[in-house]
C-alpha cells in the first residue's frame, strides 16, 4: 500500500535479500578457525561475493543522500523513503546529517544522478534479488516528486 | 526458482490482464469529463500495449510459444466514479510493477535493462491515478 510503513523484515523476505545481505557481512575468518586442535576437516573458506561491492556502494550511496538532504517538509518524504531504502539493503543509517542548503533544482540533481546510479547497479548485479532491490530503489526515487515536477525558471538557474 | 522464460510468460499473462482491465477503465471513464486520470489511462493502455508485444517477440525469440489472453478478466463493481476507476487502474499497474520486479530478477543484460526501464515507467505513472511516491515499488511488504 502506498505511504504506509515498510517491513524490513518483509521487504528483505520477499526479495530473497537477507541470504545475499547476510552473506556479504560474513567477515574473514576469525582466529577461532585457526585453532591447531579443531578438527582437520578442510576449511570451508567463503567465495567472495560479486556484488558486495554494489552492495556497499548503494549503502554508501544512500547514507549520502540522507545526510546531505535539507530539512525541508517537501524533502521529508524523500528522506525517509531513502531510509526504507537503506533498511532493505541491510544498511545503518547516517548518526548525523549535514542539512546543506540545496536548493530544489540541485536536491533533483542529486537524486537523478543516485537513480541513474542504482539503475546501473540493478543492470550489473549478478545476483538477481539483489538486481530486483535495485531496480526497485531507482524507481522509487524517480517515483519521487521532486523528479516528476519540472524545475521552476528560477531553480534551473541556481542548478 | 523462476526460469528466465516463466518470468517472461508470466508478465505477458500480466499484460493480457492489464490490458483487458485498462480498456475497459477506459470506456468507463469516456462518459467522465477530461481529466488527467483520463489521459493516464490512455498513456497507460499504451504503454501496456507496446510491452505486451515486446515480451510476444521476446518469448518467440526463445523459441517458445507467448501464452494467449484470458478470454475475459474479473472486473470489481462498482466501476462508476473517477475515484474508483483511478483506484482500479492503480491495482493494476503496482500489480505490473511487481511483476516487472520479479522479471528483473530473473533476466540480465539487455532484458533485464528493459525490464528495469518498465518496473520504473510504471511505477512513476502511478501518479496519474493517485499514487503516492512508495520507497520500493514492487516489492511486496507482507
Amino acid at each position: 500500500m502506498s505511504g504506509s510503513p515498510l517491513s524490513r523484515r518483509g521487504v528483505l523476505r520477499v526479495a530473497g535479500l537477507s541470504g545475499v545481505v547476510g552473506a556479504l557481512g560474513a567477515g574473514p575468518l576469525s582466529a577461532c578457525d585457526l585453532d591447531p586442535s579443531s578438527p582437520s576437516e578442510p576449511r570451508v573458506v567463503p567465495t567472495p561475493d560479486p556484488d558486495q561491492h554494489i552492495v556497499e556502494s548503494a549503502r554508501t550511496e544512500l547514507r549520502g543522500l540522507i545526510r546531505q538532504l535539507p530539512a525541508t517538509r517537501e524533502t521529508a518524504s524523500l528522506v525517509e523513503s531513502h531510509r526504507q531504502q537503506l533498511a532493505a539493503l541491510q544498511g545503518e543509517p547516517p548518526s548525523a546529517t549535514a542539512h546543506r542548503r540545496l536548493s530544489r533544482a540541485q536536491v533533483a540533481a542529486r537524486e537523478r544522478r543516485a537513480a541513474d546510479r542504482f539503475t546501473h547497479w540493478a543492470l550489473t548485479a549478478q545476483n538477481g534479488d539483489l538486481a530486483r532491490v535495485l531496480a526497485s530503489v531507482a524507481a522509487g526515487i524517480r517515483m519521487h516528486p521532486v523528479l516528476r515536477e519540472p524545475p521552476r525558471e528560477d531553480e534551473k538557474a541556481a542548478s | 526458482m523462476t526460469t528466465r522464460i516463466d518470468a517472461l510468460q508470466q508478465t505477458l499473462a500480466a499484460e493480457h490482464a492489464a490490458l483487458f482491465v485498462l480498456a475497459a477503465l477506459g470506456g468507463r471513464a469516456s462518459t467522465l469529463p477530461s481529466s488527467p486520470m483520463r489521459t493516464g489511462l490512455d498513456t497507460a493502455y499504451s504503454q501496456h500495449m507496446e510491452r505486451r508485444d515486446q515480451l510476444r517477440r521476446m518469448i518467440t525469440a526463445d523459441g517458445s510459444d507467448p501464452v494467449a489472453a484470458e478470454p475475459a478478466y474479473r472486473l470489481p463493481t462498482p466501476l462508476t466514479t473517477g475515484a474508483q476507476i483511478a483506484a482500479e487502474a492503480l491495482r493494476v499497474e503496482r500489480a505490473c510493477a511487481t511483476t516487472y520486479a520479479a522479471l528483473v530478477a530473473a533476466t540480465v543484460g539487455v532484458e533485464r535493462r528493459w525490464a528495469i526501464d518498465a518496473l520504473v515507467t510504471t511505477a512513476v505513472g502511478e501518479a496519474a491515478f493517485g499514487g503516492r511516491p512508495e520507497a520500493l515499488p514492487g516489492l511486496a511488504t507482507t
